[in-house]
Order: structure tokens, then sequence, then C-alpha cells
């Protein structure tokens, strides 16, 4: 007993180290002045309502959300097939593959920047500063979380023998992957997709060096105003965090519904 | 056979956007580590970099900084995934929920609450003036010390993340043997539960410390560049408006590149001796 | 003095009891089973002599010592567990001698100590092998000497077979048995396997619902159930009421319930020889199973269904449909209630 104390306090203070920045922003958005003493000396909403009422603010919201979660499906929509075959049918690529999903992680943002502006700013192809170099960037930069979360989902759901049980009753491969897999797979990939979102919603360095202003997301949003006040940031920090809250709370929620209804039927 | 052939170009799109994406972007970063410039080819950049004091001091600093956070932040990701998984499940989940909400919570807001925290005028600074005590005398937000700091804090919830599934491998019924035969549960996790994690811890620690070295947003924001930090000098030589020179930036990108490399072969190195028992 | 006694053990799990306030004692070196159907109790009733889970009322005492307040580590046992909880990340060797290493034995006497419980296993050979290199059978022998090492008080084994296949494990059963007796360790077995408890043990305690149903040696508890939970459990017992003995056989026998052994029924074809303290029943056949060396025959008597077991013999096959005759032994009826 005296030991699971001991790791709800350990959990709890771990909750608490995480909480305390968030915490002094949330404060930092409602003080309407906060120089030199512990808590706010006053407080208000105005610094909310200017963000509300920006404009630009709203735009870059849809930004944001817009390429997170067209690169999300992107990586979804490429992954799971390739990862599938992979691992079914061309087993001896699989090493390739993996080699292929770490390197996104030894290459820092800055260095792939450069790489990638090298190509892409001039010559042929040039798509430098469009959403299109940013949604080709993001795949790769979320492909080795999709990659592992796939391939963990199909060890778990025995991939293999679902499809021979499938192809017995005389279902096609297509048929097998899209009416079996797919839907088991769906359910584990969800927390993923969900990291994958918030990662790229928070994403600053690619965005600023390849498309910068040319595709104002929240983040680049929030740059050019680091400058104004600090109040007006806080705000800008604590509305972004709520969306990517109620994103996460829908998803989840939205998991445990289809969860629930197919337990139901098919159980 | 036809379904050999179906299957190759379902692959197409993942092997055209990795090429597209990934092949090219490290090739061209090589290939203008090379440049000198004027259309040839030489290890100039590299040479201009490595005997540059400045820049080896950057290097020498963003190790220092990466190394430091990672290991503490492996350590506390360690000792906090495995107590959050002794939680009851709400709770649990609801800490994991937390918990990843905050991994989010990177580059310039956490650069801006730190500095709302414990930076000159911070709310722990003013705690500890009532007490008499000058922060400043301490510790100073923004230096190489500061960065740590906040480095490790936001690498916490990936580390975490990334331990969790870890002690999935861990039995309970090795801890409930080794008790028997007289083990203390120190002794247990010194012999037992953290050989059988040690793949894990490495594998975590290098992901953070790869993740820290190419931390760019949170080390500008506290720093406005003041600090010489490599992530910060390849940046200035892209988009800086008086040093523009892809070229040396391509260099101390490779640089950067191979001491990740370098570091990951260490760690699975090190893991290669207990990773012979796991077969 | 008995060597392990128990009073009054309760334990519960979220609300429901698991264990009922039990009361046993077990003498030294004595050989009890623990048998049961799954969920009746028998591993949590082994966990909490253990000292893995904490029970809620009672005492446990071992050699003359109260232990339920003493870690696992206090009791002076040793346990192997169904799933053996081998180290992955240690050899045969290393595995065997860590409870030594745990107490500080130094090097010399530790490296005796293993070599010997290797030799006691016959597992020697394998000394410097990883775990993962070998078989079932081999790693439960590993598990088995890693226990003895630390020469417990007293040794529990929760289902230390059953991951195992039909022939090793009838192979181990002798060897385990043979290494208790020259031991002379004081043992605590759990099963759901009759024929391990009835070959094994020299008592066992037949467990139902967290209560213990029936004690008693081998041969009682095959022969003489005392209560219809025991002779539902082993055996094939054939159940029947007063009234139906005397519907099929005409004879009034004192109690209510009364349980036969399919070995005690004699079938006959044609007109059996004359005994005394027999029932004479007819029925007729509707099955015969092969078992092996027994022959299986499912009967009808006056719509009861009987089963009977016989060597398998050529006197003894029936065609399905066959009308024949049947007798009892009277002395081999055991009565329930």
């Amino acid at each position: 007993m005296r030991r699971k104390l001991m790791h709800y306090i350990a959990a709890a203070i771990i909750l608490i180290y995480l909480s305390i920045p968030l915490a002094v922003t949330f404060l930092y958005s409602i003080a309407q002045k906060w120089q030199s003493s512990v808590l706010p000396e006053s407080y208000t909403i105005a610094w909310y309502q200017a963000v509300l009422s920006d404009i630009r603010f709203w735009n870059a919201l849809g930004r944001s959300f817009f390429i997170s979660i067209a690169s999300v499906i992107l990586c979804l929509a490429v992954m799971i097939p390739t990862v599938f075959i992979i691992t079914m049918y061309l087993k001896k690529y699989e090493k390739y593959i993996e080699i292929i999903s770490i390197i996104p992680f030894s290459i820092p943002g800055v260095v792939y920047a450069v790489g990638l502006i090298r190509i892409y700013s001039k010559g042929p192809v040039n798509i430098g500063g469009t959403v299109w170099i940013l949604l080709g960037a993001f795949f790769i930069v979320v492909m080795p979380y999709m990659y592992q979360a796939v391939r963990n989902c199909l060890m778990t759901i025995d991939a293999r023998q679902l499809m021979e049980a499938a192809e017995l009753l005389n279902a096609t491969k297509l048929q097998a992957f899209v009416h079996v897999i797919l839907p088991n797979i769906m359910k584990g990939i969800t927390v993923s997709a969900l990291l994958a979102f918030s990662l790229l919603f928070g994403e600053f360095v690619l965005t600023n060096i390849l498309v910068g202003g040319a595709f104002e997301t929240v983040q680049i949003y929030l740059f050019t105003k680091q400058n104004f006040s600090g109040h007006l940031c806080s705000a800008i920090v604590i509305m972004y965090f709520i969306c990517v809250l109620v994103l996460s709370l829908l998803t989840t929620t939205a998991n445990k519904l289809i969860s629930g209804r197919s337990r139901g039927g098919i159980q | 056979m036809s379904n050999r052939q179906y299957i190759k170009i379902c692959l197409i799109p993942f092997a055209f956007l990795i090429v597209a994406f990934e092949i090219l972007p490290l090739m061209s970063i090589v290939a203008g580590s090379l440049g000198d410039g004027h259309g040839g080819y030489s290890l100039i950049q590299y040479k201009n970099a490595i005997t540059s004091r400045f820049y080896m001091q950057g290097i020498a600093n963003s190790f220092r900084v990466s190394i430091i956070s990672a290991v503490v932040a492996t350590i506390i990701s360690v000792a906090g995934s495995y107590s959050i998984r002794r939680l009851a499940p709400k709770i649990r989940d609801a800490v994991m929920l937390i918990s990843n909400m905050t991994s989010n919570f990177s580059g310039i807001p956490l650069a801006f609450a730190f500095i709302v925290l414990i930076g000159n005028n911070g709310v722990v600074t003013i705690i500890m003036k009532m007490f008499g005590l000058n922060l400043r005398d301490y510790f100073n937000l923004y230096s190489i010390a500061g960065l740590t700091m906040v480095y490790t804090y936001f690498l916490v919830p990936l580390g975490i993340l990334l331990m969790y599934p870890a002690y999935d491998g861990i039995k309970k019924e090795w801890e409930e043997a080794a008790l028997i035969l007289g083990a203390t549960r120190i002794e247990f996790w010194r012999h037992i539960g953290i050989p059988a994690v040690f793949p894990s811890i490495m594998g975590t620690m290098s992901i953070l410390f790869a993740n820290a070295l190419g931390a760019y947003a949170s080390a500008v924001a506290l720093t406005s560049g003041n600090i010489n930090l490599l992530s910060i000098r390849i940046g200035a030589l892209v988009s800086g408006d008086i040093n523009l020179n892809p070229e040396l930036a391509s260099a101390l990108a490779v640089i950067l590149g191979m001491i990740v490399v370098f570091t990951n072969l260490v760690s699975q190195s090190m893991t290669r001796g207990r990773r012979r028992a796991r077969k | 003095m008995s060597y392990v006694t128990v009073e009054k053990l309760s334990k519960s799990f979220k609300g429901n009891k698991i264990i009922d306030n039990l009361d046993f004692t077990i003498e030294k070196g004595e050989f009890v089973t623990l048998l049961g159907p799954s969920g009746c109790g028998k591993s949590t009733l082994l966990r909490c002599i253990a000292g893995l889970e904490q029970i809620d009322g009672g005492e446990i005492c071992i050699d003359g010592k109260e232990v339920s307040r003493l870690g696992p580590r206090d009791r002076g046992i040793g346990m192997v567990f169904q799933s053996y909880a081998l180290f992955p990340n240690m050899t045969v060797r290393e595995n065997i001698g860590f409870g030594l290493k745990m107490k500080r034995v130094n090097e010399r006497e530790r490296r005796e100590k293993v070599d010997a419980m290797m030799e006691l296993v016959d597992i020697a050979d394998k000394a410097e092998a990883r775990i993962q290199e070998i078989s079932g059978g081999q790693q439960q022998r590993v598990a088995l000497a890693r226990a003895l090492a630390v020469e417990p008080k007293i040794l529990l084994l929760d289902e230390p077979l059953s991951a195992l296949d039909a022939k090793i494990r009838k192979s181990l059963r002798l060897q385990l048995r043979n290494i208790q007796k020259q031991l002379k360790i004081t043992t605590v077995f759990v099963t759901h396997d009759q024929e391990e408890a009835l070959t094994m043990s020299d008592r066992i305690f037949v467990f139902d619902k967290g209560r213990i149903s029936q004690m008693g040696t081998p041969a009682d508890i095959y022969s003489l159930p005392q209560n219809e939970f025991v002779a539902g459990f082993i055996g094939n017992y054939n159940m029947l009421t007063s009234d139906d003995v005397e519907e099929i056989s005409g004879a009034r026998l004192e109690g209510e319930l009364f349980a036969i052994r399919p070995e005690v029924i004699s079938v006959y074809g044609e007109a059996p020889p004359e005994k005394g303290g027999v029932l004479h029943l007819r029925g007729i056949v509707e099955d015969t199973v092969v078992l092996g060396s027994i022959l299986r025959c499912y009967l009808d008597v006056k719509n009861r269904k009987i089963v009977a077991d016989m060597l398998n013999r050529e006197e003894n096959y029936f065609e399905k449909g066959e009308e024949v005759q049947l007798l009892i032994s009277q002395k081999e009826i055991s009565r329930i209630r």
C-alpha cells in the first residue's frame, strides 16, 4: 500500500512539474498588469478579446489545422498500405524501411530545411515558399511515428492470421484488407495520429524557414507578435492549447464510440 | 505475376515521397557541404567549420546542453513512466493525456513561460526576493544552464511516451520470484528490471538527445540568438540577412547529423551486449 | 506440532470472497496438493502463503513462526511459477545462484551449491546456456533448482507442469516427487489435473469456491468422496438418488444420494455369475468408446444414463443397442448423503 502511494506522489510531482509553465502562461494571459509581483496585479480578458477579434489569428488557426490534418491524412493514406504490404508480402525490404523511418529522427529541423531549400527553391521544381513543400516536409516528419504505430498495430491484431481467415472465406486480398484489416487498424492508430497532429500543429522551425510569412500558421503568427506583448502571446498560446485539447477529446470519444458499437455487433 | 506488380504499384506513392522529401534533401545537404562556392568540389567548408573557434564552440555548447538535458530527462522519464503505469486506469489515462498535451508546449511559448517563471521579473525570482535571496546569484535563465533546464522540460513528455511501452516487457512474476529468492526491490531493479529495459532506455536517450540537438525555436526565443548553439548558427547561415552561406550551413548540418548518428551507434553498441540475451 | 498451520484464512478481491475461513495443517516433509477447478482459489491460497497477496483475516504459521505480517523475502519459502519466471538476462547457472547471491553467500560456496542443484535436477550440461536456448522441460527444472538452492523451509509450486506436453509432464512428475522425497522438503502443489494430484501426493485438499471440500489421501479422495462436489469433480462418478437405485435394481438403500465409480460396474452379454451383495440391472448399450487401455461404455438403464469402464478386452466389446446385464457390488457404492 505504501508503495502505491509513492507512485501517486511521483506522478503528482510530474504533473505539477509539467503544468506549471502552462498555469503561468494562463495567468499571464488574463493579467492586465504583472510586472513585479508574485500574482498579477490586475486581471482582464482584454487580451483574449484582442486575439479573438483579430482575423489574422483565425486565418492562421485555419491554416495550422489545414496543414496538420492534411499531412496526417496523407501520411496515413500512404503508410497504412505501404507498411501492410511490406510486412505481409515483402519482408526482405523491412529493414530498409526501418532505416528510412529512423533517418528523420537523426536530422534536426534546421538541417532538413537547408536541404529542402537547396533543391526546391530554384530549378525545375520551384515549390519553395508554397504549401506543397511544407506538406512534403510534414509528411516526412510524422512518418516515423506512423510507421511504428501501424507496425505495432498489425502485430497486435496478427494481420497475417486475419488475412488468411478472410481469404479462406472467399475474400480477395483487397476485400480482406478493406473489410478486416483497415477497421482494426483505425482504432489502434488514433493515439499516434493525434500525437502526429499535435506535433505538426506546434511545429515552428520548418514552417519558419521554408515558408515563413507566405503561409502564416499559428506558430508564425505567435512569433510575429512576440515583440508586441507577452500578454497577447500568452492568450494566443492558451487558445492554441484549447484547440489541441478539444481535438484530442473529440477524437478519443469518437474512438470509444466506434469501438463500443463494433463490440456490440461482432463479439 | 500481376499480383506482385500490383503490389509494387501500391508502393509508388511512398517511394515518391521518400525520394522527393527525404533522400534528395539528404543528398543535397551532403552535396552542398562539399561545394566551394564557385561550382567546384572541395572540403573547404568543413575546414572552415572545424578551424573556426566560433563554430566549434557552438558545437561544444550544443553537445553539452543536449547531453545533460537528455540524460536528466531520461532518468525522470524512466521513473515517471513506471510510476504512471502503476496508477489506476482512469487516472493513468488522464495523466498520459496531460503529458501528451504538454509535449506540444515547446519552442516560443515554452521559452516565454520560463521567462515569466524564472526570468528577471519572474514569479520565482520575486518570491525569492521576498526572502532576501537573489535568484540571479544561483541561476541565470538566459545562459547555457537555463537553456538546459528548458530543454529538459520539453524532453520529459516525449521520454515518458517512449518509455511507457517498454515496461510491457517486464513480467510481474520476475519481481515476485526475485522477492521470494531474497532480493529487495532495489536489487530486483538492479539485477533484472533495468537490464531488461536497458535497450529501451538507451533508445529513448538517443532520441531525446537528437531532439535536443536540433532544437531551434526554444533557443532562439530564449536567447534571441545570443547563445552560440549549432542549430542557431545553421539557421542564421540559411535565412540570415548578413551571413548568407548555405554551403557552410550544409557542412555544419552534416556535422550535426554525424554527431547524432555517432551517438546512436554508441548507444546501440552498449545495448548489443544485452541484446544477445534477448535472442 | 505441524510444520505449516493455517487458521481462519480469508481473502477477498473487490468484494468477492476468494478464500473463506480456511483451516488446515501440513506436516513436515509432506507433499500436499491443492486440487480444484479454475477459479476456486487454490492459486490465491498459494500466493497468500508465499506473501505475494495480503490476507484479510486469519493466521499462517510456518515452522512455529507466524508469518502473515512478513514479506515474501522473510518467510523462508521457495516457489516455482506456472510460467517459470526465469530471469532472461542470466544464464542457467546465474539464475539458480541468484537467491544465494542475494543472501550474500560467498562465491566459492555459491558455486558448490549451484553445482549440487544442477546435478540434482540433471541440468548440469546446460550450465552456461541462456534460458532462451533451453526447452520447456529444461526451463522447469531450472526453475525448480533456483527455488531449492536457497534451502527453503517449504516449496510452493503453482501448476508448474501445465505448460508442458503430456509425455514430458509424466516424466517430470516422477522426477519432482523423487527430488521432494530425497530432500524431505514440505511441499504444496497446485494443479487442476486429477491424475497429477492422485499420483504425486501424500494428501489432497479438494477446493471448491474458496473452501476445502474434502481432505484426504489419494485413495480416500478417489474411492470415498464425501460430498457431491468431490464426487462430481474426481473421476467419472455415476450419481444416483435412492429412488433411482430402487427403480433400476429393486434394492432399497439407506441414504439419499449415491456415487458409483464406472470401473466397479461389470457388464455381461448373457447371464452374469451369481454373487451375493450385488445389484443386478438390465440396460441397453448406447455407445462404446476406446480410451486406450479402458473401454468406456455408455448405457441406458431404464432412462438413466450410466457409464461403465472395463479393460480393453475382446469379451468387453458390445454392439450398439445390445441388451446387457450389469452387476454392481454394494460395497463399492459410495453414499454421499
